[in-house]
């Protein structure tokens, strides 16, 4: 073997070698071992980082202790005044929003979901100091049934933005046509286990019959606090018509959604499992979706 | 799996920061920057978190660096500081002396290439050489020569500019 390039030498520093695609791993082992030329270039070239790693800590910024998950993105305006406070941020009060939701959503989740599928929520509770999943858990509910979580005082338009695409976000009553059911009611109708994507609370799960054929959709809570919708019917319902029936279904939560300045970034897949049509429905990328579809458990 | 948000938040918030500081050069608009990434890591559930919190937080920076408005914001974020925060009586030289020491690696930083201080900063934030060629294009086999030529311009930069500095003084 020849002698090691630069970035060879700076990857073996870096206990980078398995990553580089240039040259064998254990060659560039055996070949510092034996090569007095390369382990001099290295002791130089391990100065050189060394001096850079340094120099860059030395552009640090005072303070890096994470503030406290539920203060994320809590706007500047709520902070004590300092020399670089400039005032109002609009993009403070999204941030405010998202969390707020999320953390919202976990409150809106509880006894609707059992400990297992406390997912994300559960972290940021855990991390806000709330613990707020820890009761037993309950059989799913429409989500109707639950009571409006009190906002804490002093959240202002941030809080007002998260109560509102919450509320946008989780259907109150489901489209018209729609039957609120309880998990063993849907799997019941469909015949099979219903899917549902691991670790996201159900918000909700509603039953209705198109063209003689069962079609159940459940709502689940993403950390966003946007929803994953589901729709899972036998495969013998023709796509034509699961389609038709998605849109009128979709339709109220998706004007709520524009209402609130939340459309337009919306992906569907469809899946067949099990014997099962599944469409989905999110506010994520095709990707993500994707990878969320990959979490069907049921 | 599911992303463990929380331990991820811990971990790799600090890391972020350092990054975007060192784009922006504003301490709490970096923590801004920070904040706003991972809030939008919550919401799009990417799929390899710490890579996609990078891109994020670089694209961020990019254009907060575009604004004309920052711009302006960061003359008068300079001025100020210099006018309202005086060196504390304890250690001014002590503060007198980071500061010049920051701007000089500031000024070192911005001779790199962009590519090359891209690079620097994601390897010194945490990201493997895999995960930062995914994030920047380049091909594995290129990261390890770029860290080679960014750590060393670097060095040379803050050295060259070091020299000048006593021969003026």
């Amino acid at each position: 073997m020849s002698h090691l390039t630069d970035g060879q030498l700076h990857a073996f520093l870096d206990g980078s070698v398995e990553d580089l695609a240039d040259a064998e791993p254990s060659d560039v082992r055996s070949h510092v071992k034996g090569c007095a030329d390369c382990r001099a270039r290295l002791e130089a070239a391990r100065l050189v980082r060394d001096r850079a790693h340094s120099l860059l800590r030395v552009a640090a910024p005072p303070s890096l202790a994470p503030p406290p998950i539920q203060e994320l993105g809590r706007a500047r305006t709520d902070r004590p005044p300092g020399r670089w406070s400039f005032g109002p941020r609009p993009e403070s009060l999204a941030w405010a929003a998202t969390i707020a939701v999320a953390l919202t959503g976990g409150w809106l989740a509880r006894g609707m979901i059992d400990t297992e599928t406390a997912g994300r929520f559960a972290e940021l509770d855990r991390v806000a100091g709330t613990e707020q999943l820890a009761e037993p858990p309950a059989i799913a509910k429409p989500a109707e049934e639950q009571p409006t979580q009190p906002l804490a005082a002093g959240e202002g338009a941030a809080a007002k933005m998260a109560r509102l695409s919450a509320t946008a976000a989780v259907p109150a009553d489901g489209p018209p046509g729609w039957a609120p059911v309880d998990r063993a009611r849907a799997e019941t109708l469909l015949g099979g286990r219903l899917r549902t994507v691991e670790g996201l609370p159900i918000l909700s799960i509603f039953a209705r019959d198109v063209e003689g054929t069962p079609v159940v959709w459940t709502a689940q809570q993403l950390a966003s606090g946007h929803t994953l919708n589901l729709r899972q019917s036998p495969a013998e319902v023709s796509d034509a018509a699961q389609a038709r029936d998605a849109v009128r279904a979709n339709r109220k939560i998706d004007d709520a959604a524009e209402a609130e300045g939340l459309a337009g970034f919306e992906s569907v897949e469809r899946i067949h499992l099990s014997g099962f049509l599944i469409e989905a429905r999110a506010p994520l990328s095709p990707d993500s979706l994707r990878s969320l579809l990959s979490r069907l458990e049921g | 799996m599911p992303t463990d948000w929380a331990a991820l938040y811990e971990a790799m918030y600090g890391d972020l920061v350092r990054f975007l500081y060192r784009k922006v050069w504003d301490a709490e608009r970096a923590e801004d920057l920070a904040q706003e990434a991972f809030v939008r890591a919550l919401r799009h559930d990417p799929d390899n978190p710490r890579a996609w919190l990078f891109t994020v937080a670089s694209n961020l920076a990019r254009d907060e660096a575009r604004s004309a408005v920052r711009r302006r914001r960061h003359l008068e974020l300079v001025r100020a500081e210099i006018e309202a925060d005086p060196p504390a009586a304890s250690s001014p030289s002590a503060d007198t002396e980071r500061r010049e020491r920051v701007e000089a690696v500031r000024r070192a930083l911005e001779r790199l290439s962009d590519r090359d201080r891209e690079v620097l900063l994601m390897w010194d934030g945490g990201l493997s050489y895999t995960e930062i060629a995914a994030n920047t294009g380049l091909a594995r086999s290129a990261i390890g020569t770029t860290l080679a030529r960014a750590r060393s311009r670097l060095v040379t930069a803050y050295e060259e500019q070091e020299r000048r500095d006593v021969a003026s003084d």
